[in-house]
């Protein structure tokens, strides 16, 4: 019997070494390339993006075939024209307006044809922008109050930027900008972590009119469910304002050497040419975009966040998460959107002036 | 007040226990207590759909863990899907998992499942028989979508004592069955304990040893339940039943921290962090049932019962810190609560005319209590600053009112000809919104051959009760709401046909192919967030529409010590939410194809040898279809082109159990039980990523975690 147990033992022991947890296997090749077109029209200009969208499978380079695509850009019915700017890019500057019906049509050789259309949303109206202070704990923080003219209704979708714009004056007379994007903030303080979800968080990158890569001017979709009435409200800073602080300010009294990394750090890293200005001083102000978004928009960013969470999906915790595509016979989205602007400045009023002259930022109170 | 309406409650089941202690005596009725004794066999039933287990076959086989569990033996079943490996998931022709009608005792079960889903609330030591329903449910049945799995348990013997003890690998089980007034009255109760508690207590005391004086740590999770069965017989024909099933779990864990120090003024503090979380979720019902037979052809059963499912998550921190200017505390305090309860009444009656009919008929009525609350509360007290304090409360609650009526027939239309039709009506009221279901049920018989039978049966079914849950896992966070303004009550109509053979002694062959629809389905859609809100919950699901085709083909030989039996499930299902895809996609759990074989053989008198192998095609995953290619920001990129566009490896398993079972002169049986889950150690796909070789070129890349899992149980009857 002893012996039994042993041979069970040993037999389990080498069975278990015999496998691993990883389990390579090859996948489904049903896919066929397909054209991509991604274009958000908006009122001032409008980005189209068509690149060659090859099957995951088999696939290994990322230059893909030679691809030239035919594109009709129609506005009502009616082609606009628009400019080739290289790497798949087009750009249109023709002024769009609301409910403006788009549709865009993109053939390519060997490729099935690809359309999309969409309708431009209104344009949301900010009616007022309120920045009041507020103590919390040790700190100071911001809390921006925007005022629409209407409340948001439910089916309507939104998102916002906010562009925090930081510009060093020269003693030169010469000026930089230095953009950081921020995500409003829905905590004023650590111990309010309990009344806010992660539909408050929900944020795609969208830069030079596209949704794409790396989270570096990152937009916040939002529904009505985040509006209170017509209110949308958030911080400006977040309750750790030291960090936050040591990011977008400058210590002028302290700056580091001119070492290579500064100058990456201000952009302007220009091989064997030494920056030799002298800052004057800065100034800082924070621009706010509110898009209004049509569905499809919305639908195709939010999908894009969603995917940050595919390996959930695919451990089959939660619901699968996919690419949104409103375009037939293609992949991609043509989706609208409307933008209202505000500003508001944050510090040195007067060096701002001293740089834009006659024109601060609307939101501008002394 | 929770507790007074259950007590209430109760109270009032026990009261009509005692009401109907002195109803008439009328003749024997063994059959009257078990209505349901004609469908034994798949040939002879009118409805498609229907499997019977009987009590034995559940605590005999392959045991995971060595506890016998209904629910891992309906996922073997054709047409059924098991989702996640090991979990209670119990996915029936296309199903979503929570549309099943679970009725223990006639008392609906909504929570079914200990452990996150590891092991089912039943205790097989006391089940007599189940029936599942898949298709063809008569009109008795509703409530739900998918599948109707009707438990009943054991009466206890009215002649002597005699019970078991089981000891499984990380549970015990004991059961006691006797007469409290010889052949009048008799008791069955079972419990069942996990005891992996106990292990977890020495290595705590040791990990404490370890840590010394300055921390802390907490952590324990037991499962218990608890059925029992009294039975009363007035007479022959005059029975009456009350039953009670408790079950809970319970997880707690906790960490205190202490970190001596000492403050610039020279002074000694403590810094102390505190951590404490406690999950307890479970269920209870209560049902008291009358059994009567007035005569020959007439005979009811009459009903009040009381299910409750309730979870309660409650998370304590605390920060105790001391600097130069004092001391700060920092506190949070977390809690989530929801409950459903359901009180409800049932009358069904069954009466045969003449020989060419059988009539049921019956109504019901149930008042169900939904609520779930949150509350979130934080302090912080700074040195120099006046105290804060910040919370946030949301609860909600619903009342609803759900009776419903039915009829059917089962009309003998020819000696080979039989036609069961039945109408069932239900009304679902909450708040101020009112819903109703007319639900046609009909299922036809032809006897072709004494051999061989041929089904139809037409089926809807309408479901009032939504599981509002974010993560496809039986989550303590999951609760249970009501059909509202904003989410109607989903609907199936499933056509069900088949073939019913035995072409020779001890063989049965059949062949049984489903189509069914089904509507008004919900799933979450802020994948964003792990907790669904409470407050316009609607709002955070999307509706949809979902169908289910395929064919199931069943196996069986049996004669004596060898019994062997195949299944084969040949499967589509597909979903449609309009706001999340444009299209028809394929379901998570759409395994395309599914094969069970199952071996018995009773050998050398004492040893009984379980085979299981299982095979069914993978479950599906959202994987990257296309590479955006050329240059700029979006070169580089996936595009997924459609939700479960990827199926994982297929998935196989053999389970291996073998009894060595002995009865004793005195009649005490011993029996130790040997079972392998996974026996030749395949780990099969559980989740998978995409992979990249060295030339760039795509796989994917699956990760298996459950391995060969050999456990003992040991049984001991008397």
């Amino acid at each position: 019997m002893k012996t039994l147990f042993k041979a069970i033992a040993a037999a389990t022991f080498g069975l278990a070494l015999l496998h691993s947890c990883e389990i390579p296997f090859s996948l489904e090749d049903t896919a066929a390339p397909k054209i991509y077109l991604q274009c958000i029209p908006a009122p001032d200009s409008t980005v189209l993006q068509v690149l060659y969208a090859a099957p995951a499978v088999g696939s290994r380079t990322e230059k893909g075939p030679a691809f030239s695509p035919g594109i009709s850009f129609l506005v009502n019915g009616q082609p606009r024209p628009f400019k080739d700017l290289g790497d798949g890019r087009y750009v249109s500057y023709d002024p769009l307006k609301e409910g403006d019906e788009i549709r865009v049509d993109v053939t390519a050789r060997d490729l099935p044809s690809a359309s999309g259309k969409t309708v431009v949303p209104p344009v949301p109206h900010i009616t007022e922008t309120v920045v009041r202070t507020e103590e919390v704990d040790t700190a100071t923080v911001r809390k921006v109050t925007l005022t629409l003219d209407r409340a948001p209704e439910e089916g309507e979708y939104y998102g916002i930027q906010i562009r925090r714009r930081t510009v060093v004056l020269y003693t030169d007379g010469t000026f930089d900008d230095l953009d950081i994007y921020i995500v409003p903030g829905k905590l004023s303080n650590l111990l309010e972590s309990g009344t806010v979800t992660m539909d408050d968080f929900v944020q795609v990158n969208f830069t030079d009119g596209l949704f794409n890569g790396f989270l570096d001017h990152p937009m916040t979709l939002l529904t009505a469910k985040q509006f209170e009435g017509n209110k949308y409200a958030f911080y400006l800073d977040s309750f750790d304002t030291e960090f936050w602080t040591s990011l977008t300010e400058i210590d002028w009294e302290n700056l580091p050497e001119r070492d290579e990394d500064w100058q990456d750090y201000w952009g302007r890293d220009r091989e064997g040419e030494e920056d030799t200005r002298v800052p004057a001083g800065s100034a800082t102000y924070c621009q706010i975009f509110l898009y209004r978004l049509s569905p499809e928009t919305y639908r195709y960013a939010k999908a894009l966040f969603q995917s940050n969470f595919n390996f959930l999906a695919n451990m089959g915790l939660i619901p699968a998460n996919f690419t949104y595509s409103n375009v037939d016979g293609g992949l991609g989205v043509v989706g609208a959107l409307s933008v209202d602007m505000a500003d508001f400045l944050e510090a040195d009023n007067a060096i701002l002036k001293l740089i834009l002259g006659q024109n601060p930022p609307t939101g501008y109170r002394p | 007040m929770k507790r007074f309406s259950e007590i209430v409650v109760v109270f009032a089941a026990c009261l009509a226990f005692c009401g109907t202690a002195g109803a008439q005596e009328l003749r024997d009725s063994l059959d009257a207590a078990r209505v349901t004794a004609v469908k034994e066999r798949m040939r002879n039933t009118t409805q498609t759909g229907l499997t019977r287990i009987e009590g034995k076959q559940l605590n005999s086989g392959v045991a995971v863990f060595g506890t016998p569990d209904i629910i891992k033996k309906l996922q073997m079943l054709p047409g059924v899907a098991a989702g996640n490996e090991l979990m209670s998931g119990l996915y029936v022709h296309g199903g979503d998992g929570n549309d099943n009608l679970f009725l223990l005792d006639g008392v609906p079960l909504y929570n079914i499942s200990h452990f996150g889903g590891l092991f089912s609330s039943f205790n097989t030591d006391l089940v007599d028989n189940l029936d599942f329903y898949k298709s063809g449910f008569p009109a008795r049945y509703g409530g739900r979508m998918s599948s109707v799995v009707d438990v009943e348990t054991r009466e206890g013997d009215m002649q002597r004592f005699h019970g078991s003890f089981s000891l499984g690998m990380i549970d015990g089980r004991a059961q006691l069955e006797g007469p409290i007034v010889k052949d009048k009255t008799s008791f069955n109760v079972g419990l069942r304990r996990s005891w992996m508690d106990l292990i977890t207590i020495p290595a705590l005391i040791y990990a404490n040893h370890r840590n010394g004086e300055n921390e802390t740590v907490d952590g324990a999770y037991a499962m218990s339940d608890f059925n029992a069965r009294i039975t009363h017989r007035f007479s022959p024909a005059s029975i009456l039943n009350a039953s009670v099933y408790w079950g809970e779990d319970n997880l707690r864990a906790g960490l205190d921290r202490k970190e001596p120090l000492t403050t610039e003024d020279g002074l000694s503090h403590e810094d102390n962090s505190k951590m404490k979380i406690g999950v307890k979720w479970g269920s209870l019902t209560a049902s008291v049932s009358h059994q009567h037979e007035y005569g020959r052809n007439l005979r009811s059963r009459n009903m009040v019962y009381f299910s409750r499912s309730s979870s309660d998550t409650g998370y304590e921190f605390s920060f105790r810190s001391w600097s130069a200017d004092g001391e700060s505390v920092t506190a949070m305090v977390d809690s989530d609560i929801s409950y459903i309860r359901e009180a409800g009444l049932k009358s069904d009656w069954d009466w045969y005319p003449n020989a060419f009919h059988h009539v049921r008929a019956g109504l019901s009525a149930q008042y169900h209590w939904y609520h779930s609350a949150r509350e979130f509360t934080s302090t912080s007290s700074q040195p120099g600053n006046a105290p804060q304090e910040n919370g946030d409360r949301e609860s909600l609650g619903y009342r609803s009112l759900e009776p419903a009526v039915y009829a059917e027939d089962e009309i003998f239309l020819r000696y080979n000809l039989t036609l069961n039709a039945g109408l069932r009506y239900a009304l679902f009221r909450t708040d101020d919104k009112t819903w109703h279901s007319v639900e046609p049920r009909v299922a036809f018989k032809w006897m072709l051959h004494p051999d061989i039978t041929a089904k139809l049966s037409y089926t809807r079914m309408s479901q009032f009760a939504h599981l509002v849950a974010a993560m496809y896992m039986d989550l303590p966070s999951n609760s249970w709401m009501p059909s509202t303004n904003q989410a109607r009550p989903m609907l199936s109509d499933q056509i069900a046909g088949g073939i019913y053979t035995t072409p020779f002694p001890h063989f049965s062959f059949n062949v049984e192919g489903w189509y069914k629809t089904m509507e008004h389905l919900l799933v979450y859609n802020g994948s964003n967030s792990f907790v669904p809100p409470l407050t316009e919950w609607e709002k955070s699901f999307t509706e949809g529409s979902g169908k289910s085709w395929g064919m199931e083909v069943e196996a069986s030989y049996n004669n004596g010590p060898l019994e062997l039996s195949a299944y084969y499930t040949l499967s589509w299902t597909r979903r449609n939410f309009e706001d999340f895809y444009y299209d028809w996609f394929p379901d998570r759990n759409d395994n395309r194809h599914k094969v069970n074989l199952v071996a018995t053989w009773h050998f050398a008198k004492y040893f009984s040898l379980f085979l299981n192998w299982n095979w069914h095609s993978g479950n599906r995953i959202t994987f990257p279809t296309h590479i955006l290619q050329g240059s700029g920001k979006l070169a580089g990129r996936y595009v997924y082109d459609a939700p479960y566009n990827t199926k994982l490896p297929d998935y196989h398993r053999l389970d291996a159990g073998i009894d060595f079972s002995r009865t004793t002169d005195s009649g005490k049986t011993f029996k130790l039980n040997l079972s392998i889950y996974n026996a030749y150690n395949h780990l099969n796909a559980v989740f998978a990523f995409l992979d990249t070789d060295q030339d760039g070129h795509f796989s994917g890349m699956a990760y298996g975690l459950v391995p060969i899992i050999p456990t003992l149980s040991f049984t001991y009857q008397f």
